[in-house]
């Protein structure tokens, strides 16, 4: 038995929510389907799943027309590309990172992706993983290397735009950046907040 | 016993039907989702106020779960680690969908009021409470909901919300003032 309200009322409001919920009587078998998509990476991969690309034989069917409106745009993207990279995007990765935990490292223009570093500066952690707009608040998704002791970085390709971010200390722990903004999220808690600009010519 | 799919749900432990998915038995996976949909369901519902909504989010979690089943270090505890990782997808929901106005599935109500004494008022009650309970703020009727409906301790509440202890009791006491505001008029009807 767990802390608990002697209050009436409260337990009265308690009893109502406990009543079981309907769901989809097809709930179960959906979540069994959604385990196979294409987009889920299986517990035991096969090689074919590992590597479709790899193993799988294709199969292309074009028409006449077909082929040479293909022909025309791989003409057209070669010819765009040799013009737009003429000089190349180079990415410098910045070592200069004193009360700043985002810093912008290069810049590919604008409607590109931009690569930002974030940094969180800890000793003693075992993991530190970012969650934020950019990845679902997906806990799993982006950890931090950390590159001396206690500097923790990552460096994500981003569209110039703003992001609410935090980071996961040790899994359990949601921290915000302490050298940037912050924003009240619906719980009650901060996020971080950056905003990733686009290349100034 | 409870079927599913064949499969019983009563007789392994979670760390046994967890050892089986991971050996490769991925249909397994349906015996943990039998026997934590309903209960995970329930607060999802209660937390997103729509059952579309729910659905979305527990079905995303209950895929989420299976991807990572390996980080899962404790796998007789998998329904904390599980809970873990649905209270983050209805966080991501709710921010999502920001502050539209949530609609709580009316059958239901309708449903469960049906057999009842005085099923009218059965059913403004309830629907007077979803409403209440979807006024709340978020990180309220998450604490609300944690704490009185999953009766959750406030060291578990602290381990699936990532805030503090005192944080969560400060939230609980606030979600029932409000909830007593909003419902006194209709529980003095």
């Amino acid at each position: 038995m767990t802390e608990h309200s002697r209050d009436p009322f409260i337990d009265q409001i308690a009893a109502e929510l406990k009543r079981p919920v309907r769901l989809d009587p097809r709930f179960d078998d959906r979540v069994m389907e959604a385990l196979n998509a294409p987009d889920v990476i299986p517990l035991h991969p096969t090689r074919e799943q590992r590597r479709p690309w790899l193993v799988r034989p294709w199969t292309v069917r074009v028409s006449p027309i077909g082929a040479f409106a293909a022909a025309a745009a791989l003409v057209g993207v070669v010819a765009f590309s040799a013009w737009q990279f003429r000089p190349i995007d180079q990415v410098q990765v910045s070592s200069e990172q004193v009360g700043g935990n985002l810093t912008p490292v290069a810049n590919a223009g604008e409607n590109q992706l931009v690569v930002h570093q974030f940094t969180y500066y800890q000793k003693g952690l075992q993991s530190i993983s970012l969650v934020g707009e950019f990845n679902d608040w997906d806990d799993d998704s982006t950890t931090l290397t950390e590159v001396s002791p206690g500097v923790w970085t990552v460096s994500l390709r981003l569209r110039p735009g703003v992001y609410e971010y935090q980071f996961i200390l040790n899994g359990k722990q949601r921290v915000t950046d302490p050298t940037m903004p912050q924003i009240s999220n619906d719980f009650g808690s901060p996020n971080s907040v950056v905003t990733v600009s686009p290349k100034v010519p | 016993m409870t079927q599913t799919r064949g499969l019983p749900i009563q007789n392994d432990s979670d760390a046994a039907v967890v050892a089986r998915v991971l050996a490769g038995d991925s249909g397994a996976y349906a015996i943990i989702v039998a026997r934590y949909r309903a209960q995970y369901g329930r607060y999802a519902v209660r937390m997103l106020g729509s059952r579309e909504d729910a659905e979305e989010a527990l079905q995303d979690a209950f895929v989420r779960a299976y991807r990572s089943l390996a980080k899962c270090d404790e796998p007789e505890r998998f329904a904390p680690w599980f809970f873990r990782i649905l209270a983050n997808r209805c966080r991501t929901a709710g921010t999502r969908r920001g502050r539209r106005e949530r609609t709580f599935v009316n059958d239901e109500i309708a449903l469960l009021s049906a057999s009842e004494e005085h099923p009218a008022e059965r059913a403004a009650w309830r629907e007077e409470l979803e409403r209440a309970l979807q006024r709340l703020d978020a990180d309220q009727r998450e604490a609300f909901l944690l704490k009185h409906v999953e009766e959750l301790g406030y060291d578990d509440m602290a381990v699936i919300t990532g805030v503090g202890v005192s944080a969560l009791k400060m939230r609980v006491k606030r979600a029932c003032e409000r909830l007593r505001v909003l419902l006194q008029e209709v529980q003095s009807d």
